[in-house]
């Protein structure tokens, strides 16, 4: 592995063979075949690939762009339904900010908006040590940055993980690497990961997200605390504009490492309220409405506008967090009282049809989804014998929850109405999306809800069940701490062989299922609309768009 | 008249330092410690003290104030909690927006409801006690419909179902024609809102006038009717129109709140709006802020013009 | 917010009060046709949401899934939301509040501004002065701005609105008050009952309050009104009542969504705002007139 000559065509592992990598070391000798097997095992990769090259691009479009006529004007207007609070990789939140960061940044790699898995994309090439414990990449030598800070190398990237790392800033991302060691830069386009144990999910963990976003020194030192809202990334458009309340842009960056993009310009016209959004698209004012919501009437009403509806499904699961350290909450059988008394079959099928109820922290595409964990059905007699064993009649609590311009989902009243039934009093707490965030991220609730966007199951696990991850700086707001969950995952993400991987995983699922900490509640869907004469948005797994392959087509 | 002028300004003053003592109380009188109301219950140490001192609640209460009112002196209203920007900054950017909307209201608000009042009136004075009652009573029934369910229907209506009108995006001050386009809906739905009371206090003054002598003797010498109306009755009736245009202003100043947020508008109603629902209490307060003291020089300028179109009217 | 009726009231107190006051019993009240039309809209009103909750409809609160969206009916007359709730109960149940949040604030700046306004009006210069000062910071702020600052501060809540909007309503009141009051002091009958050294609350409240009631509850009713509408708004701002208990303005944004496929969610609440509006005026319009009939000439 100290041969990156030999050794390329057998282990390092190319777009193709990433998939592999989600499917753990087991697989990794297999990837060592014909790459055109690999090819052909992975509908995304390019197939004119066959002398081994590494795919160029990240992405599937759907429509050739030299088979169409492209518009003269490749200037995209697009809604955007809540400003982002910033962009700087260590503090982004939330999908709205993701979604421009995306493009805005680049990483080592990127997911694979059709499966999820890590691809190449600043790094060409990557190897692995057979015991997963060293990450070695090759990087572009072609990619500069935006504005002016010159060409990319592997310093930043040294730079960019350090900073995560670095305990002064404070990074929510930082658990995220707690098992990485070190990171050097071995020439200015090599760079190797040491890690502490064995992970075979890292190739995720340096992907166009969060923590996995290259920044550049320089740049973040020129711009000091403006610094979220002035973004200097690698990706493929440039932030050239940001009108707080009102719109930013972005623009084509000439000098992005795959060749500039054919859309030329991105305008994103913050329109808040959801039924303006509606009013926009239609009325034609916008060419693409970022998030348009699950509303089966609204959905209705825009195919019949004749919109496109570009969408990801069941990639990421809702689910809801019991705070412990609230009295009631901290006896299980409440919690399941709970679960129980919601019909969240119904609920779904009424208000929000494109989602289904969830029974795993983990989306059932996921390899490691387990479907043998305990599930809460609707079932009030149930939820009643549960109360009574535990010696209770009735009781309160808050449910935290945000409500889209005034209103609180139809879903949320329903379930209210039938705990209500059953002596279970839930109390609304609602705050805005911000607030619901800090006070979330804080542990600030007693029940609230979290949609997490992920394609590494151990973003997920680890995130919710690992004691390194509790509040107020990770994601484990149920603040559980299971030992036995504990060393369960710790050995699962260094499992090489994959059948005993997912029974680690499935085990987890199990416990946490019973114990429930957590409530499964849906996987839903983020939908989108668009003209169809924008082609090629797709939604990805972390529901963000990839703007570099969209084209738009000549229209009158 | 200089003299009235200066003497009116400096009324102003303590009014003025009320305000921004009301505005600065406005955070302290959070329940328990405002800092630990924004950043969450757990939050503490370093944090706590950080947001503490950013939402200017560090320190003795004397100090704290004195720190705001020179900072609001120099205009500077600190920095929003969520995006770092300098809160001056922020709403000097939505100010065009809410300043052009409110004025066009206000504006489309006269021309629409003066004649209204002026026609009900005479309808009154010539004995048509139906036309007067169906006129007075229609703009009651439009002042009590809620303005954003009106705004509603527009937006289905106006631009959904006719395409006339866009309901978003920035506003291209260089481009006249989609200024009004875009700022079209918005301000119907505020001047909507004040012809009730614009209407109502035309009718009266101009009843009043329609009884005056040299109305009479205008139409004694055969003046034409709507000559008498709009020349001579209405130009009488200006004075209690600039009264109630600083009370309109005030009421313009909540309907842009709402409206703004319906249509999208970059304006200060938003900016408050998006702040309020994160808490964002440095943006509150200077939102807050800048709307009080634009409503207390609306009321200032309302007093002069006052003094000019009314000599007899002096400061006492 | 409108002032209208207040600025006809306000306009000259002085005047108001040397007309004899007609406004002594019920009877004078009704009398006038604006007030009788006022009582025979509101009052059924008002009883049916006093009665409603033993009235023979659906649980306001009780969703019903499969009745999703239903058009005005014999079932459910104003027909049902999406989660099936029957609209018809949801709009007196709504009533009740809006109707509490109409009066409770009327009421609130009702009685601040007799109390406050008498004192300064028959105070010393000094009282006089402070509670003038107070009032008129308090009325340097735009009113729907006061309320919502105030729920930037306490929270959203049936008193935290019902409060704000009296925040900006009482101070009219007090000043309202202090110049019917102050108008009233240099009359002479009081002249001459404080030379008989008439104590001062005896003086109060034979004539000062008695003399006053009655352009105060001109300008209270559309105090009324305006809470109603103003409750709506910040209810539409998502700074109003916290769901699931319904206000007339919560319904109607509550109703924004399905305004196309089910109108009757927000249209039909949205109707009823306004017939209490107006009724409330027509209250305040009828008052007036009692006082000073030539009002009703013009």
């Amino acid at each position: 592995m100290t041969n990156f000559r030999r050794m390329q065509r057998r282990t390092i592992l190319k777009g193709a063979g990433a998939a592999a990598v989600a499917g753990g070391l087991g697989a990794l000798s297999v990837s060592c075949g014909s790459d055109d097997d690999d090819a052909a095992a992975d509908p995304t990769a390019t197939t004119d690939a066959g002398d081994g090259a590494v795919p160029t691009t990240a992405v599937s479009p759907t429509v050739d762009p030299n088979a169409i006529q492209l518009a003269d004007e490749q200037k995209l207007l697009v809604r955007q339904y809540n400003e982002p609070v910033g962009l700087d990789p260590h503090t982004l939140f939330r999908i709205e900010a993701e979604n421009i960061a995306t493009n805005v940044y680049a990483a080592l790699t990127a997911y694979d908006p059709l499966t999820g898995n890590p691809i190449p994309d600043l790094a060409t090439e990557w190897e692995i040590s057979p015991d997963a414990t060293e990450y070695t990449f090759k990087l572009v030598d072609n990619a500069t940055w935006h504005q002016d800070f010159g060409p990319f190398t592997a310093a930043d990237v040294v730079y960019s993980f350090n900073r995560v790392l670095d305990s002064a800033l404070g990074s929510v991302y930082a658990p995220e690497l707690n098992n990485m060691q070190s990171v050097e830069a071995l020439d200015d386009y090599t760079v190797k990961f040491v890690l502490k144990s064995p992970d075979v999910n890292f190739l995720y963990q340096v992907g166009n997200y969060h923590q996995g976003q290259i920044v550049k020194k320089e740049a973040v030192e020129k711009y000091g605390a403006d610094y979220a809202r002035n973004p200097v990334g690698l990706g493929p458009f440039e932030m050239t504009e940001w009108q707080a309340n009102s719109y930013m842009v972005l623009k084509r960056h000439e000098g992005y490492h795959k060749g500039p993009a054919t859309l030329e310009e991105i305008r994103f016209n913050l329109i808040q309220e959801v039924n303006a959004a509606e009013a926009a698209i239609i009325n034609g004012e916008v060419d693409v409405a970022m998030s348009i919501g699950t509303v089966p009437e609204r959905i209705k009403r825009l195919t019949e506008a004749g919109l496109d509806l570009p969408q990801v499904s069941g990639a990421s699961n809702s689910v809801w967090m019991f705070n412990p350290e609230f009295g009631q909450l901290s006896d299980p059988r409440l919690r399941k009282a709970i679960a129980y008394g919601m019909d969240i079959k119904s609920s779904l099928e009424q208000f929000n049809p494109s989602a289904r109820q969830a029974f795993s922290i983990l989306p059932q595409y996921m390899e490691m989804y387990s479907d043998a964990v305990t599930k809460y059905t609707y079932d009030p007699q149930k939820a009643k014998a549960l109360m009574a064993e535990a010696g209770i009649e009735s009781f309160s609590y808050k449910q935290m929850t945000t409500a889209a311009q005034g209103s609180v989902s139809d879903d949320i009243l329903y379930q209210q109405a039938l705990l209500k039934d059953i002596g279970i009093n839930m109390e609304l707490d609602i705050v805005e999306n911000t607030v619901y965030n800090s006070r979330r991220t804080a542990g600030d609730f007693e029940v609230s809800n979290r949609l997490y966007p992920a394609v590494n199951p151990d973003t997920l696990l680890f995130g919710y069940l690992h004691p390194d991850n509790l509040p107020p700086k990770g994601f484990n707001s149920a603040r559980y701490n299971n030992p036995e969950v504990v060393s369960t995952l710790e050995a699962a993400r260094g499992e090489l062989d994959l059948e005993k991987r997912k029974e680690l995983y499935a085990k987890v699922q199990q416990i946490v299922s019973d114990e429930l900490p957590y409530l499964p509640y849906s996987s839903g869907a983020t939908i989108w609309a668009a003209y169809p004469y924008v082609k090629n948005v797709v939604v990805d797994k972390l529901s963000a768009v990839n703007w570099y392959p969209v084209v738009i087509e000549a229209h009158s | 008249m200089t003299a009235y002028l200066i003497k009116r300004g400096g009324a102003v003053v303590p009014t003025v330092l009320g305000i921004v003592t009301v505005v600065f109380l406005m955070v302290r009188l959070i329940p328990g410690d405002p800092a630990a109301a924004v950043g969450g219950e757990t939050l503490s140490g370093e944090a706590l003290e950080l947001l503490r001192e950013r939402l200017g609640t560090n320190g003795p209460l004397l100090e704290q104030y004195w720190n705001y009112v020179s900072s609001v002196a120099q205009f500077d209203l600190g920095r929003s909690l969520h995006t770092g920007l300098p809160v001056t900054t922020m709403v000097m950017d939505a100010l065009p927006v809410t300043v052009v909307v409110g004025l066009s209201s206000l504006v489309l608000g006269m021309i629409i409801s003066v004649p209204i009042g002026a026609f009900a009136a005479y309808a009154r004075s010539r004995g048509n006690v139906g036309a007067d009652s169906a006129l007075t009573t229609g703009a009651m029934i439009i002042d009590t419909i809620p303005g954003f369910w009106l705004a509603l229907i527009f937006i289905l209506f106006f631009s959904i179902q006719l395409g006339w009108f866009p309901v978003s995006g920035p506003i291209d001050w260089g481009d006249p024609v989609h200024v009004v386009k875009r700022l079209a809906l918005p301000v119907s739905i505020l001047s909507i809102g004040q012809v009730a009371s614009v209407a109502r206090i035309t009718r009266t003054a101009v009843l009043e006038s329609l009884n005056d002598d040299y109305v009479r003797t205008a139409r004694a010498l055969g003046t034409p009717e709507l000559q008498v109306l709009f020349r001579h009755a209405l130009r009488n009736s200006a004075l209690p129109l600039v009264t109630i245009t600083g009370l309109s202003v005030g009421r313009l100043i909540g309907g842009t709140v709402i409206t703004e947020s319906i249509f999208s508008l970059p304006g200060m109603g938003t900016v408050l709006i998006k702040a309020i629902a994160g808490r964002d209490y440095p943006v509150i307060q200077g939102v807050i802020l800048l709307f009080a003291l634009m409503f207390v020089i609306v009321n200032v300028l309302t007093d002069v013009v006052y003094t000019r179109v009314d000599p007899r009217v002096r400061l006492s | 917010m409108q002032y209208s009726g207040a600025q006809a009231a306000a306009g000259n107190p002085a005047a108001r009060t040397t007309a004899r006051l007609p406004f002594r019993g019920m009877k004078a009240f009704v009398g006038n046709r604006n007030n009788l039309l006022g009582l025979i809209i509101l009052s059924p009103i008002v009883l049916l949401a006093a009665v409603a909750p033993w009235l023979p409809i659906p649980d306001p609160l009780a969703p019903d899934i499969r009745a999703s969206l239903v058009g005005p009916s014999l079932e459910h007359p104003f027909g049902t939301d999406k989660l099936g709730r029957d609209i018809f109960s949801r709009t007196l149940s709504g009533l009740k509040v809006s109707l509490t949040v109409g009066f409770a604030a009327a009421t609130i700046a009702l009685t601040v501004g007799m109390v406050l306004g008498t004192i300064a009006g028959f105070m010393g210069k000094t009282v006089d002065m402070a509670v003038s000062a107070v009032v008129d910071l308090f009325l340097a702020f735009p009113s729907l701005l006061l309320a919502i600052g105030f729920i930037a501060v306490f929270g959203p809540g049936m008193w935290q609105v019902i409060l704000a909007i009296s925040l900006s309503d009482a101070p009219r009141a007090v000043r309202l008050q202090r110049s019917l009051a102050l108008s009233l002091k240099s009359r002479t009958y009081i002249d001459a009952a404080r030379m008989a050294s008439a104590p001062t609350w005896w003086l109060l409240m034979k004539h000062v309050i008695p003399n006053t009631i009655a352009p105060m509850l001109v300008v209270a009713s559309i105090y009324a009104a305006n809470a109603i509408l103003a409750e709506a708004a910040l209810s539409f701002l998502g700074l109003g009542l916290v769901p699931p208990e319904p206000s007339l303005g919560n319904l109607v944004s509550e109703g924004r969504e399905y305004l196309r496929e089910a109108w009757w969610i927000s249209t039909l609440p949205g109707v009823f705002i306004v017939i209490v509006s107006i009724s409330l005026h027509l209250f305040s319009d009828g008052i007036r007139e009692n006082l000073d009939p030539r009002a009703a000439g013009h």
